[in-house]
C-alpha cells in the first residue's frame, strides 16, 4: 500500500530519558521534525505527554518523558524515523501505530440493545 | 470413556446481563495512551480481564486487548507485577 508514494497517517509515541535537559529534548524533537520533512512527510500535532512513571524499568529508568507525534508520510518516513529512534541514546522506548481513525463500527451487529432486563 | 456426569444439575444461576460500557457511550474511545481507563480492564497482576467478567462486547474487547498490549510496550501498564528486578 505504501508503494507508489502513497501516504499514510501514523502516530508515534516515544519516551525520552527523564534526566534530559530542555535543550537536549529540543535537539531530539528538532531532529525528528527535520527527518520527517526530509522524506516529504507532513508533521501534524506533536504533543508533550509529560513525565510519567514507568510501569517497569527501562534502561534503569523508572520515569520517562513521553512525546506523541502525528504525521503523514510514506512508509519510508516511518522506516527512517524508527531507525533514528532506535539509534539515539536519549530515546528509551518508542511505538508507531497507524493513526487511530474515528471509524464507526460495522453496523450489522451493532446496536447494543438497551433492554438488558 | 463414558463419564456420566451424575452431579445434580445446579440451578441455573442467571446474573444480570452486563452491557458493554463502550457501546453504551458512543462518544467513548479506547486509547492506549490512557492508562487510567485501560488499567480498569486489567487485574492487579496485569492480566487482561475476560469479557465475561467485564461485559465488553467482542468488538470492544478486541480494541481493548490491542490497547492494553500497546500500553504495555510503552510501560504505561505492567506486563506483570510479580517479577520486579
Amino acid at each position: 500500500m505504501d508503494e507508489n508514494g502513497k501516504q499514510g497517517r501514523y502516530e508515534t509515541v516515544f519516551i525520552l530519558r527523564p534526566d534530559l535537559t530542555d535543550e537536549g529534548t529540543k535537539k531530539v524533537t528538532d531532529k525528528i521534525a527535520e527527518l520527517i520533512g526530509r522524506f516529504q512527510g507532513q508533521l501534524g500535532a506533536s504533543k508533550d505527554l509529560g513525565k510519567r512513571q514507568l510501569a517497569y524499568r527501562i534502561s534503569k529508568q523508572v520515569k520517562g518523558h513521553y512525546f506523541q507525534l502525528n504525521y503523514r508520510g510514506t512508509g519510508q518516513v516511518v522506516e527512517e524515523l524508527e531507525r533514528f529512534l532506535r539509534l539515539s541514546e536519549e530515546v528509551i522506548r518508542f511505538l508507531t501505530v497507524r493513526e487511530p481513525q474515528p471509524q464507526s463500527r460495522p453496523q450489522s451487529q451493532a446496536q447494543p440493545q438497551g433492554g438488558a432486563a | 470413556m463414558s463419564v456420566t456426569t451424575t452431579t445434580t444439575a445446579a440451578p441455573a444461576r442467571r446474573t444480570k446481563k452486563k452491557i458493554c460500557r463502550f457501546c453504551a457511550d458512543p462518544h467513548s474511545s479506547i486509547d492506549y495512551k490512557e492508562p487510567k481507563l485501560i488499567g480498569v480492564f486489567v487485574t492487579e497482576r496485569g492480566k487482561i480481564i475476560p469479557r465475561r467478567i467485564t461485559g465488553n462486547c467482542a468488538y470492544h474487547q478486541r480494541r481493548m486487548q490491542e490497547a492494553i498490549k500497546r500500553a504495555r510496550i510503552l510501560a504505561l501498564l505492567p506486563f506483570t507485577t510479580v517479577y520486579q528486578p
